[in-house]
C-alpha cells in the first residue's frame, strides 16, 4: 500500500465515530514506514469463528447481520460524502465480546472517488458482479457483500454464482433476504443497508416472537442456570458446555462460568492458545468462559445477562446458588440409577429443577427410575463434541429451554411429572 | 502478617487464602515442602547476597525484583554487573523506574526488565496482575 492510500484510510476511520470502527488516535511516518495507531481491538473474526463452529445459528446470524447493517449505514451515511467499505467480507469483521467490529479500510473510499478507481478490490466469494466487471459501485456494492457474509454465516461457505438454501438452515424469509442482497442486477438489491437491517429486525421480530417466557422478548433478558453432577463423570460440564452453545446459538449472550475447581476452562484454553480477555474471560470455540478463580482475583464484573454455572459435582454449591434454573446430571446406565436416587433425594427437589440423563442408550436401558415426584427429566444421547450439536442433542436442548421458559413443546422426549408414564418405571 | 491476618497458630505453615506461609524458613522447611503436594513453592529470598544467589539458583525460575527510581537503581545494576553466567530461567522485574530507565537497561545488558503493575493490596489479584504473572510463569 502506498503512503498516499494509507494516508487516506486514516482520514476516513478519522471521519466516523461509532462503536464498531476502532478509534484513530493518530498518524506516524518515518523514513521507511507509515504507522496507524489506532485502539486495540481483543476479539475473533467472524471467519474464525464460523470455521470453529461449522456455522452459526439463524438467531446469531441476524443479530450480527443487524449490527453489520448499521455499521455499513454508517459509511454510506457519512458526511460529506458517503464512504463505500467494498471489501466486506468475514476477516474483516471482528467479534469483540458480542459488538461486530469491522476492520481494514484500505479498499474504502468515497462515493464520489468510484466511477475513477482503475483496480478492482474486494474478496472473491463476496465481492459483487460490478466489482470484477468495473461497472459503477455504488452503496448497493457492499449490500451485495453483506448477504455475502450471511450466507456464510449461516452455512460456512461462500454463496458462488448460483447459491443454494439449504432448508436445515436458512428459512423462507432469511433466504429471500440473502437472495434480493445477492442479485446480480445492483438495482434489484435492497437500495441500502437501513432498508436490509430493518428487514433483519422483522425477522428477529418474529423469532423473539416465538421465545416469549422467563426470557421474555429480549434475549438480553437475565437467566442464570446452574448444572451439577450425581456423581464425577456424569457429564455435568460436557452439558454445561453444550447448553451454553446452544444459548449461544440461539442468540442469547450468554457465558459459561466454572465454579469447580477442575481446572478445564484453563486447559481448554492452553490447548487452543486462547487469551484471556478483560473480565479473566476465555474465549473457546467462540464461546465466552470463565474459569475459577479464587477468593483472592478481583475481576471486573462481567456483563453477560445469561450465565450456565457448572458445579461439578458439589450439590451443596448447587442448591444454595441465586439460580433461577437447575439441571442435574445422573447417569442413564442401570448401575448409575441408585447415585441418582441419592441425588435427588440429597437435593430435596430445589424449584425449577430437571434430571438429565446423560449418554442415554434405549438398547441398554428400556426403563429409568423415577426421580422425585415433580421433576422434570430429559433423556440425552452420546454427543461426542459440546461444541458441536447432533440433532438429537439439540432437540433436547430445546426442550430444556422451553422448560426453563414454561412453554413445553412435547415431541419426542418424554417428560416425567410425578406420574407413571410407559416408558419410565414408576417404582423405585 | 500471621497475627493481622487472624491467624494465631504457634507452629507453621498460616493459611492465608489457600495459599500456605512458612515464616522464616530455611533448608529443613523446604525440604518438608519438597515432599508435600504442591504445585508452585515461592521462596522469598528478600535482599539477595553471595549466598542468596546461590541458594536461588537452584530454584527453576529466577526473578529478581528491583526499583529503576533514580535513587534505587544502583543496586539492581550492581546485580547486572556482576559476572555471573544467568540462563533464561532468571527473569527481571521492577515496578518503580522510568521507562527510559528500563528500556536502557534492557539494551545495555540484553535482558527483559518486566514492568510489575501497580498494585494497593497484595492479596488482590486484578487482571493487570494475571496478565503479568501469566508472562512471567509462560516463557
Amino acid at each position: 500500500m502506498d503512503a498516499r492510500q494509507f494516508r487516506k484510510e486514516a482520514l476516513i476511520l478519522k471521519c466516523i465515530r461509532h462503536p464498531g470502527i476502532p478509534v484513530v488516535y493518530d498518524l506516524e511516518e518515518d523514513a521507511d514506514f507509515c504507522y496507524l495507531i489506532e485502539e486495540f481491538l481483543e476479539g475473533d473474526s467472524l471467519y474464525a469463528l464460523v470455521s470453529d463452529m461449522g456455522h452459526f445459528s439463524k438467531a446469531m446470524t441476524v443479530r450480527y447481520g443487524i449490527q453489520i447493517c448499521r455499521l455499513v449505514n454508517i459509511l454510506h451515511s457519512a458526511k460529506p460524502t458517503p464512504i463505500l467499505y467494498l471489501d466486506l467480507q468475514p476477516r474483516n469483521l471482528l467479534v469483540c465480546g458480542d459488538i461486530i467490529k469491522l476492520v481494514d479500510f484500505d479498499h474504502a473510499i468515497h462515493l464520489d472517488e468510484a466511477e475513477y478507481l482503475t483496480k478492482s478490490y474486494g474478496t472473491v466469494g463476496c465481492a459483487a458482479p460490478e466489482q470484477y466487471t468495473g461497472e459503477d459501485l455504488n452503496e448497493r456494492t457492499d449490500i451485495y457483500a453483506i448477504g455475502a457474509v450471511l450466507y456464510y454465516m449461516l452455512t460456512g461457505t461462500y454463496p458462488g454464482k448460483s447459491p443454494v438454501y439449504p432448508r436445515a438452515l436458512i428459512d423462507r424469509k432469511l433466504a429471500k433476504v440473502i437472495h434480493t442482497c445477492l442479485n446480480e442486477d445492483p438495482k434489484e438489491r435492497y437500495e441500502s443497508a437501513d432498508r436490509l437491517g430493518k428487514e433483519l429486525e422483522c425477522i428477529q421480530e418474529q423469532m423473539e416472537k416465538n421465545k416469549e417466557g422467563v426470557l421474555g422478548k429480549d434475549p438480553g433478558s437475565s437467566l442464570t442456570v446452574a448444572v451439577a453432577g450425581a456423581f464425577p463423570g456424569a457429564g455435568a460440564t460436557h452439558i454445561a458446555i453444550g447448553f451454553a452453545v446452544y444459548l449461544w446459538q440461539q442468540g442469547f449472550s450468554v457465558l459459561y462460568e466454572e465454579k469447580n475447581r477442575s481446572n478445564a476452562v484453563r486447559q481448554m484454553a492452553d490447548c487452543m492458545d486462547s487469551i484471556m480477555g478483560r473480565y479473566g474471560i476465555y474465549r473457546i470455540h467462540g464461546l465466552p468462559m470463565l474459569p475459577f478463580y479464587g477468593d483472592a482475583v478481583k475481576l471486573e464484573p462481567h456483563p453477560y445477562p445469561v450465565v450456565v454455572q457448572d458445579c461439578g459435582t458439589s450439590l451443596k454449591a448447587f442448591s444454595r446458588g441465586t439460580a433461577d434454573g437447575h439441571l442435574l446430571v445422573c447417569g442413564s446406565k442401570p448401575w448409575q440409577w441408585q447415585r441418582a436416587r441419592d441425588a435427588v433425594q440429597f437435593l430435596g427437589n430445589p424449584p425449577g429443577m430437571a434430571v438429565i440423563y446423560n449418554q442415554f442408550c434405549g438398547r441398554l436401558t428400556v426403563r429409568l427410575p423415577g426421580p422425585a415426584r415433580e421433576t422434570e427429566c430429559f433423556l440425552m444421547p452420546d454427543s461426542p463434541n459440546p461444541f458441536v450439536h447432533t440433532k438429537a442433542a439439540k432437540r433436547v436442548y430445546d426442550e430444556v429451554l422451553s422448560s426453563l421458559t414454561g412453554r413445553r413443546t412435547g415431541g419426542i422426549l418424554r417428560i416425567f411429572s410425578g406420574r407413571t408414564e410407559g416408558f419410565f418405571a414408576g417404582k423405585d | 502478617m500471621a497475627g493481622f491476618c487472624g491467624s494465631f497458630k504457634k507452629t507453621m505453615p498460616y493459611r492465608i487464602l489457600e495459599v500456605d506461609y512458612y515464616a522464616q524458613a530455611g533448608a529443613k522447611e523446604l525440604a518438608d515442602c519438597l515432599n508435600e503436594s504442591y504445585r508452585y513453592i515461592i521462596v522469598d529470598y528478600g535482599e539477595i547476597t553471595g549466598q542468596g544467589f546461590a541458594d536461588c539458583a537452584r530454584c527453576d525460575l529466577k526473578v529478581i525484583v528491583g526499583s529503576l527510581s533514580e535513587w534505587q537503581a544502583e543496586a539492581f545494576l550492581e546485580i547486572m554487573r556482576k559476572d555471573e553466567k544467568r540462563d533464561k530461567s532468571w527473569k527481571y522485574a521492577a515496578a518503580f523506574g522510568s521507562e527510559e530507565t528500563r528500556k536502557e537497561i534492557e539494551k545495555k545488558y540484553r535482558i527483559s526488565v518486566r514492568r510489575i503493575p501497580y498494585t494497593k493490596d497484595a492479596f488482590a489479584i486484578t487482571h493487570a496482575d494475571m496478565v503479568f504473572l501469566k508472562e512471567l510463569l509462560g516463557d
